[in-house]
């Protein structure tokens, strides 16, 4: 039975026992992440199938590269840039075969993406909203609305300017919500009965 | 406040405490609900991705690739302190007895190669046109400082680094191309026999080994030129 980390803390602990050889420590710790990797690869991407693959991709390069991690530096840091990494890099291959949209919500007809959105409808369609925006939207969401950071805080993790941020922001949450209200008709009947 | 600048606050997500309107206008507090809605349901879509993927399938997969000496005696911390300290004294009697030589600069690793990537984008999507011929010149310039740091990272043997070394090379041939001055370091003698655009040259070696390479490129001259290349270096 592998325990559950709680603090951050743990993960440079984490971090030492595994590349020391601990192998339960490795699984600890990849268990620990594979959720924020799965969430940041969403982000990259936007779409659901693309970042499948370089979750799975960043998770294998996580545990092929840990040995090189420097346990004196932060770890989410690290761990973020090999997700960009190999999320630019399944979004590159992308290139090579033609684009294929989303579908507007669900039920959709592509088993993929079934398979990776494996949940309920309204989440789904809510999910899909939030593939619909910009890379960048869907930072800025992730951090001003869902971590909680100040808006100027998100400015200096994205490395933009505060004005911009805030600008970033307000066309984002307008977006996601105009999404969200197309793409989930209970919410559109309720808007359209308003008057 | 009328009901549509409400509705732009509320999209927004502008601070809309102690807002009477909202008391006072069904419409707009159920608009207001509506989104609230969405908001919980985009929540519950973001946390239920998060927790799904074959976690166990994936971590398999990871555990089999990853090398599997951590417990031999030559990965022990202690044998590396050994090594270290070793190194040390045999630094300090070169340093002692030899000319120093500038040392590379250590890599963290892994390496954010974003701002490499953004570059090589921005550079595709200039017009040949828009940029005078010095122009040109210092934007291979300055990809080619990017493939100096890519190849001295190892970018050739290693699978996803070799593409974006191949794609700065194909944007430092096109920005030599567009800067009119056929010569060195961005045109050279290729075999000993004839003068090549180098970075395209060397694009073309690269996607001798990795044809598929070739995918990667949407410019059409850019794709044609190479090809040349590749057919003279092919095997």
């Amino acid at each position: 039975m592998i325990a559950a980390v709680s603090p951050l803390t743990d993960e440079r602990a984490l971090c030492e026992r595994a590349q020391a050889g601990d192998r339960d420590a490795l699984e600890a710790l990849s268990r620990h992440c594979w959720p924020r990797v799965r969430t940041w690869a969403l982000i990259e991407l936007g779409d659901p199938i693309l970042a499948e693959d370089a979750a799975q991709e960043s998770l294998v390069a996580m545990v092929r590269f840990l040995d090189k991690y420097d346990t004196n530096r932060p770890f989410g840091p690290w761990l973020r840039t090999l997700v960009r990494n190999q999320s630019r890099t399944v979004g590159r291959k992308r290139k090579r075969v033609p684009d294929q949209p989303l579908p507007e919500s669900a039920p959709s007809n592509t088993p993929d993406l079934d398979r990776a959105l494996d949940m309920d409808a309204a989440a789904r369609r809510a999910l899909l909203a939030f593939c619909r925006l910009k890379p960048r939207q869907r930072q800025i969401i992730e951090l001003v609305d869902r971590q909680g950071l100040a808006p100027a805080d998100a400015a200096r993790e994205l490395d933009i300017p505060q004005g911009t941020a805030r600008s970033l922001l307000h066309g984002a949450r307008k977006a996601l919500r105009t999404h969200l209200i197309k793409h989930l008709p209970e919410l559109a009947d309720l808007v359209r009965e308003t008057p | 406040m009328n009901c549509e600048s409400i509705r732009e606050q509320l999209l927004t997500g502008a601070p809309m405490e102690d807002v009477p309107h909202l008391d006072e206008c069904a419409g707009c507090r159920e608009f207001s609900d509506a989104l609230d809605l969405g908001w919980g349901e985009l929540d519950r879509g973001l946390e239920q991705w998060s927790q799904g993927g074959d976690f166990e399938g994936v971590f398999a997969r990871a555990i089999e690739g990853r090398p599997a000496n951590n417990n031999l005696w030559y990965t022990d911390r202690r044998f590396h302190g050994f090594l270290i300290a070793i190194a040390a004294v045999f630094a300090i009697f070169l340093a002692t007895t030899t000319r120093p030589e500038p040392t590379p600069a250590v890599l963290p690793d892994p390496v954010d190669w974003s701002d490499i990537e953004d570059r090589v984008e921005e550079v595709d999507e200039i017009p040949w046109n828009a940029l005078s011929d010095q122009d040109w010149s210092l934007k291979a310039m300055e990809l080619r400082e990017d493939f100096i740091e890519l190849d001295e990272a190892g970018a050739r043997d290693d699978e996803e680094l070799a593409e974006l070394l191949f794609l700065v090379a194909t944007q430092i041939g096109r920005a030599a191309e567009n800067a009119n001055n056929p010569s060195p370091p961005f045109y050279d003698l290729a075999e000993e026999k004839k003068v090549v655009n180098w970075y395209w040259w060397e694009a073309a070696g690269l996607a001798v080994d990795d044809p598929t390479l070739m995918d990667l490129v949407e410019n059409d001259d850019i794709a044609a030129s190479v090809n040349y290349y590749v057919k003279m270096r092919g095997p």
